[in-house]
This record gives structure tokens, C-alpha cells and sequence, in this order.
């Protein structure tokens, strides 16, 4: 009758379970904080099974088997929070990575991104890996063009940045939609920042943002998060760039053990990882 | 049509089962139909449905609505045997493409229920363990949360948010894509 005021009948656990059998891997993490009681039922490793999954990791590419995936344990602090505990997750870069096909696919849900560099052209070679329902599904390739610098939208607010170093470097950005999220530009030698230009979808405008401080120099990977850039930089320490205020931030973290090529900085879900070679 | 009739000619051989509904009412079925419930067909097999088979978690409303569900679809199934052998095979397709067609929008005229009818059924159809139903109650209360956000849900089904704010901003930090 009413649907507004009847009280919906009380379904078991397993029937719950039965319908949220039925939904997808975004939905369920939403709808853990629907209550505790739906939070319990969707963590619960017991029905993972039947659960769409929601993988928590990150896939790289080796030799043999051509990929593989690591899997992380959760709840980490994330980079750029309030300014908290900053912690990095160090996974050992494994070895095996050729020289052509040097890369790491990030699962930047619901995707999973395998990388290619061909150093020193820094030609960014994006395989699109579309997560299905229950898992990992086809495959779609996008071909960056080189030394150009792309943006896609990212919800409301378009980050992109240049960094300037007499080169350009490209950093890809994210979309709405639920197709591309994050993708990290890398850079294999040290290079040092001096500025960097960040472009705003609120203002349709480049701003130009010193670096400060002046003369960082950074080698590895950078990649977007929580509303700032991340780049690796010499020091065991991260350098942020927020993309709002265009301020600059230095975090000193765990050793980011290894130099060259330098750590690779890449997120999954809401963590910042870096990835060094043992 | 919903009241439990005997005309079917073919079943009419077929023994009948009595089901009593929780507030006792009583429905006469085929055993084509009562059987497409693996409950009562394990009954049956047993042999103790003489006087009857009390189902005490199914209310007479409800259980009208599942018999309802039940014959059109045992009709479907009995369509499907009985229909191979007369027909040819393109006949025999065209006839299936419209059946189901028709068996689609069955399902579709059965859903049209309020929320607490609908978890009624899939109680009872969890109960009475009828796969089909259960998987078309489900699948119409997934499609029914699609698109929708925790709050709306809350609001749709009464539940209460015993989360406290820290958790729920830590869910939401920690799963800050499914938000995006």
C-alpha cells in the first residue's frame, strides 16, 4: 500500500546476500556504509564468492606469466590528507621486466592500467584492461601521442599538469564515467622541477606555480592523488603539488629504497604505493 | 485465473496436491506446478502430502501469488516437452520465441508489487526454494538499488545508520572511487 510508511519485511542475512549478489563491485563499496549490518555482509570474506569482486593491489607485467598481481592490505593513510601520518606501501618491484616492455599495470578501479615506456621517447602505450564483473575482463589499447600533454575531465575539477624541466612532461588524467581514472607519466633519469602549470576546468586557465622549494630534482614515477600530484623525489620524500592551491609540499616517507630507475609512485583505490627496485 | 483450478486438461490425470497457507486457506495445485518448488518436491517423494502440505511461513496472499507464478511457468515447462515432438523445429521455435515473449511479460506484470509484497515473495520463494522466483525477486530488488546512494537506500528499505560518523567517513575514504 503505503511503500512510504510500511516497514520492509526483515530478510536474513543470506538473502541480503542474495541480492547483493547482484550488483556490482562499485555499488557494494558504496553501500558499505549503508549500516554496519551491510558493511559485515559485504566484507565478510565468506561471501566473497559470490560478490563482485573488488581487487586491492595492483597488476605488473613480468616475463613469465606475462601478469601478475599483487594483492595489498587495507586501510593505509593516504597521501595529501590532512596533513596526518603519511604512509607509502613498499612492494618489491620484482624482477623480469624487459627492456621494451618495461611497465606496471595499475589497478586504478574499475581499471586496471598496464604501462609501457620505451625510454627515453616517453611514449606512453596504455592498455586498457576493463574489469568485469566478476574480474578482469578484454582488452582495449589507447595510444597516447607523444610529448603532448592530455587531459580528460575528473569529475568537476581537471587536473593536469606541466612540469618544466626544458621538457615536457606529460601527465594523463582521469575521467568521469567510469572509464579512465588516473594514469602516471614516468620519467627515468633526474630531472629537476622548477615549475609546474596546472590547468583548471573551474577557470578554463593554465597557472603557472614555482616550485618551492626551489630546485627539487625527481626520477620515477608521479602520479594524481587525493587532489595533489606526487612526484618521487631524491630525499626518501615525496613532493606534492596541490592542485587547487597550487602549493608545494614536501612529506618525507619510509627509505623509498633504490635509485634507478627511481621509485615508482602509483595509487590504488584511495592508497599511494611506491614500487623500487630491490 | 489466480484461484487454484482444476481444468488443465492434460494434468487432469496428474495427482493433485492441497497446500495450506499459514492463515489456512486451502489451494488445490497439480503436482506439475506444486513440484516446481524443491521443498514440496522432496515431499512429495517422501510421500507425505496426504492431508495436505501446511507451509506455516506462507500467508495466503502470498501463496496465492506464488501458485500464481508457479503454474504459468509450469505451463511453460510442460509447453516445452509436450511441443518437441508435434511440431517441426522452426515451428517449434517460433512457438518457444513466443511463449517466452509471453513469459517475460508475465514476470514483468508479476513484479508490479509494493516493497513489502516483494520481500514477502522472496521469503517464501527462498523458503518454498523455487530458484526462478527467487532469482527474479532478487534481480528486481538489485535493479531497484542501481544508481541509488547509501542514504536512498536507507530511506527505501527503513534502515537505520548505526554507523558512527568516523566509520562511515572512513568507509568512504577508503572506498573513494565508488563514489567518484
Amino acid at each position: 500500500m503505503d511503500q512510504g510508511t510500511t516497514a520492509a519485511p526483515y530478510l536474513p542475512d543470506e538473502l541480503v546476500v542474495e541480492i547483493l549478489a547482484r550488483l556490482p563491485a562499485k555499488l557494494l563499496c558504496r553501500f558499505k556504509c549503508v549500516s554496519r549490518r551491510w558493511r559485515r555482509l559485504i566484507s565478510d570474506p565468506a561471501h566473497r564468492a559470490r560478490l563482485a569482486q573488488t581487487l586491492s593491489g595492483f597488476f605488473f607485467v613480468s616475463r613469465d606469466p606475462g601478469w601478475r598481481f599483487i594483492g595489498l592490505p587495507s586501510s593505509v593513510t593516504p597521501l595529501g590528507g590532512d596533513g596526518g601520518r603519511h604512509t607509502l606501501i613498499l612492494a618489491p618491484y620484482l624482477q623480469g621486466e624487459g627492456d621494451q616492455d618495461d611497465g606496471l599495470m595499475q589497478r586504478a578501479p574499475p581499471l586496471a592500467l598496464l604501462r609501457r615506456a620505451s625510454v627515453p621517447s616517453l611514449v606512453p602505450i596504455l592498455h586498457r584492461l576493463q574489469s568485469s564483473h566478476q574480474g578482469v575482463g578484454g582488452l582495449a589499447t589507447t595510444e597516447a601521442q607523444p610529448r603532448e600533454t592530455l587531459f580528460i575531465r575528473y569529475t568537476s575539477l581537471v587536473c593536469c599538469y606541466r612540469l618544466r624541466s626544458g621538457r615536457l612532461l606529460a601527465f594523463l588524467c582521469v575521467s568521469g564515467g567510469g572509464s579512465l581514472q588516473v594514469v602516471e607519466a614516468d620519467y627515468m633519469i633526474f630531472t629537476t622541477v622548477k615549475e609546474a602549470e596546472v590547468y583548471s576546468s573551474e577557470t578554463g586557465t593554465w597557472g603557472l606555480s614555482e616550485c618551492k622549494p626551489d630546485w627539487l630534482s625527481f626520477c620515477g614515477r608521479m602520479t594524481f592523488f587525493n587532489g595533489c600530484l606526487h612526484l618521487p623525489i631524491d630525499s626518501d620524500a615525496v613532493l606534492s603539488l596541490d592542485a587547487k592551491d597550487k602549493s608545494w609540499r614536501v612529506t618525507q616517507s619510509a627509505p623509498l629504497c633504490g635509485l634507478l630507475p627511481g621509485p615508482w609512485l602509483c595509487r590504488s583505490f584511495s592508497r599511494a604505493l611506491a614500487l623500487c627496485e630491490e | 485465473m489466480a484461484s487454484a483450478g482444476s481444468g488443465d486438461e492434460k494434468a487432469a490425470a496428474a495427482a493433485m496436491i492441497t497446500l495450506i497457507s499459514s492463515d489456512n486457506e486451502k489451494f488445490e495445485v497439480t503436482e506439475a506446478t506444486a513440484t516446481l518448488s524443491q521443498t514440496i518436491r522432496h515431499m512429495i517423494e517422501d510421500g507425505c502430502t496426504d492431508g495436505g502440505v501446511p507451509l506455516p511461513n506462507v500467508t495466503s496472499k502470498i501463496l496465492a501469488r506464488v501458485i500464481e507464478y508457479c503454474k504459468k511457468h509450469a505451463t511453460a515447462a510442460a509447453g516445452e516437452e509436450g511441443s518437441s515432438s508435434s511440431f517441426s523445429d522452426a515451428a517449434f521455435l517460433e512457438v518457444d520465441r513466443a511463449f517466452l515473449e509471453e513469459l517475460e511479460e508475465f514476470d514483468d506484470a508479476f513484479l508490479e508489487v509494493d516493497r513489502a509484497t516483494l520481500f514477502d515473495l522472496i521469503l517464501a520463494a527462498n523458503y518454498l526454494d523455487i530458484k526462478g522466483l527467487l532469482n527474479l525477486t532478487c534481480q528486481k530488488v538489485a535493479d531497484s538499488v542501481k544508481g541509488k546512494t547509501p542514504e536512498q537506500i536507507r530511506e527505501m528499505y527503513n534502515i537505520v545508520n548505526d554507523l558512527t560518523p568516523e566509520e562511515e567517513a572512513e568507509i568512504r575514504r577508503e572506498t573513494q572511487w565508488a563514489f567518484e
